[in-house]
């Protein structure tokens, strides 16, 4: 049998504020990947952040701390690719 | 090139910092995309220029939430959507007898839509007293409107006592700050403002077709133009959130790159700075022009007391002579006229003849004003043997 994995996408409603917390992310060292979201996850502003599952709770804290808007966090199975915008 | 001596920061100020037209030049040259749309290297660059000036602007105006800072095309629209997106019939407001036709001629087409309008009468050197905005209140007012500091005069108005006001009785507060941002600090918190709205290409050393404003949390207005915005795209109406509900359509990015540098340059320079080279200035000017015969200077001229504006008039010379005579003979740019401002010009008294106006910036030199003066000394003894 073969282990899932699985991405975590943070979707945003906008480039304003993904950039926004891309930044507050970066400043505070925490690993994140801007991503093109995945049609099935969201039809929304078209950029998402990709971040680990053990930093979803830094990243939660980063969000409220800065007021930043989400459109919530998206969990998918992983699937080969070949890109990568590691920050 | 002709030796000029720019004297009309008021209008629009020049030169800009070396270092806004380097990042304008970048954005054209090396970037070139177009900020939220789709996701690729260059729109996220180009997005990072928007974030980047929302931050200076976060910084100099002490705006606590960056995705309510707004930008239009220049502080006119701001104005117009601050007043036209708030204000319904029925409603009352309270602006003073200085401000610029931004508000005025959007508030004569509101009255006409049901909107009451009072004008506060200032002084004749165009100073408000806090306590006639009281004086004038009713009980539908929703809105009091008001100029950081006088286009015509300089003159710097009550803005934290009216703030407070407005506060304690429960009104909207707006203030144009196109003559104040970048001269005199703008505190959002401390002055109680929930619309803050600023030109670019003035005072924040930005180039001209940017501005915009701040909404304060909690408050909801009407957008005046929808459009794409980037975001939502499978959806065919206006977004709610912002800034996306305001700003529809692709934004002036170079500009806001412009901008974003024209602030960091005050960030960095330091407003107190700014401030005490242009007050340097503006007393030398002021003292300078009392020593000259037939020179009537308008409003407070007190550099303590008005920002970096100051209108005058020579007898024996039309504004517009004296205008364009600084210019002609001295090579010194100067706006006459009556400055988009009717209403500030009766309430100084020159509503008839006009002014001519005179506006440094922290690039302005003690030099130039020296030249400024002798043209003026020069020009008063002429029209005197006329």
């Amino acid at each position: 049998m073969t282990t899932k994995h699985f991405n975590f996408y943070i979707l945003f409603p906008n480039h304003q504020e993904g950039l926004h917390l891309h930044r507050k992310l970066k400043e505070a060292n925490v690993k994140c990947t801007i991503s093109p979201t995945p049609r099935e996850a969201s039809s929304f502003c078209g950029m998402s952040l990709l971040i680990e599952e053990e930093n979803l709770d830094m990243a939660a804290k980063i969000i409220k701390e800065n007021n930043i808007k989400t459109e919530g966090i998206v969990k998918l199975e992983k699937k080969p690719s070949i890109w990568n915008k590691t920050c | 090139m002709k030796q000029i001596i720019y004297l009309d920061n008021a209008a629009t100020s020049w030169p800009k910092p070396e270092s806004v037209y380097q990042v304008m030049d970048n954005f054209n040259r090396n970037i070139g995309a177009n900020p939220g749309r789709g996701s690729s290297s260059k729109t996220l660059e180009a997005g990072e220029v928007l974030l980047d000036t929302r931050e200076a602007l976060a910084k100099l105006f002490h705006l606590p939430d960056i995705s309510r800072i707004i930008f239009t095309k220049n502080i006119t629209e701001a104005i117009n959507t601050g007043l036209k997106g708030y204000l319904n019939p029925g409603d009352h407001i309270i602006t003073s007898s200085m401000e610029h036709n931004a508000v005025v001629r959007p508030l004569s087409v509101l009255s006409k839509a049901g909107i009451e309008v009072t004008y506060v009468k200032c002084a004749p050197d165009g100073s408000l007293c806090p306590t006639d905005i009281e004086k004038a209140w009713q009980k539908n007012t929703r809105m009091i409107c008001l100029t950081a500091a006088s286009n015509v005069s300089g003159t710097i108005m009550p803005i934290k006592e009216v703030g407070l006001i407005c506060r304690e009785r429960g009104a909207v507060f707006m203030v144009d700050s196109a003559q104040g941002a970048g001269h005199i600090p703008i505190d959002v918190s401390e002055q109680n403002i929930d619309i803050l709205t600023f030109t670019g290409h003035k005072g924040l050393f930005g180039p001209q077709g940017t501005g915009g404003f701040y909404l304060r949390p909690g408050l909801e207005i009407r957008s005046l133009i929808e459009g794409g915005t980037g975001s939502s795209s499978d959806k065919t109406v206006q977004p709610s959130f912002l800034p996306d509900k305001f700003e529809s359509g692709t934004p002036n990015t170079p500009g806001i790159a412009g901008l974003g540098e024209g602030v960091n340059f005050i960030l960095k320079t330091g407003l107190a700075a700014i401030q005490r080279h242009e007050r340097k200035l503006m007393d030398m000017m002021i003292e300078g022009l009392k020593q000259i015969p037939r020179v009537t200077i308008y409003g407070p001229a007190d550099s303590k007391r008005q920002t970096s504006v100051l209108s005058i008039n020579l007898k024996g010379l039309e504004c517009g002579e004296l205008s364009f005579l600084l210019d002609e003979r001295f090579g010194i740019i100067t706006r006459s006229g009556l400055h988009c401002a009717p209403l500030a010009h009766d309430t100084i008294g020159t509503f008839r003849q006009g002014t001519c106006r005179l506006s440094i910036s922290y690039f302005t030199k003690q030099e130039e004003i020296q030249v400024l003066l002798q043209g003026i000394a020069q020009l008063s003894k002429e029209a005197n043997a006329v």
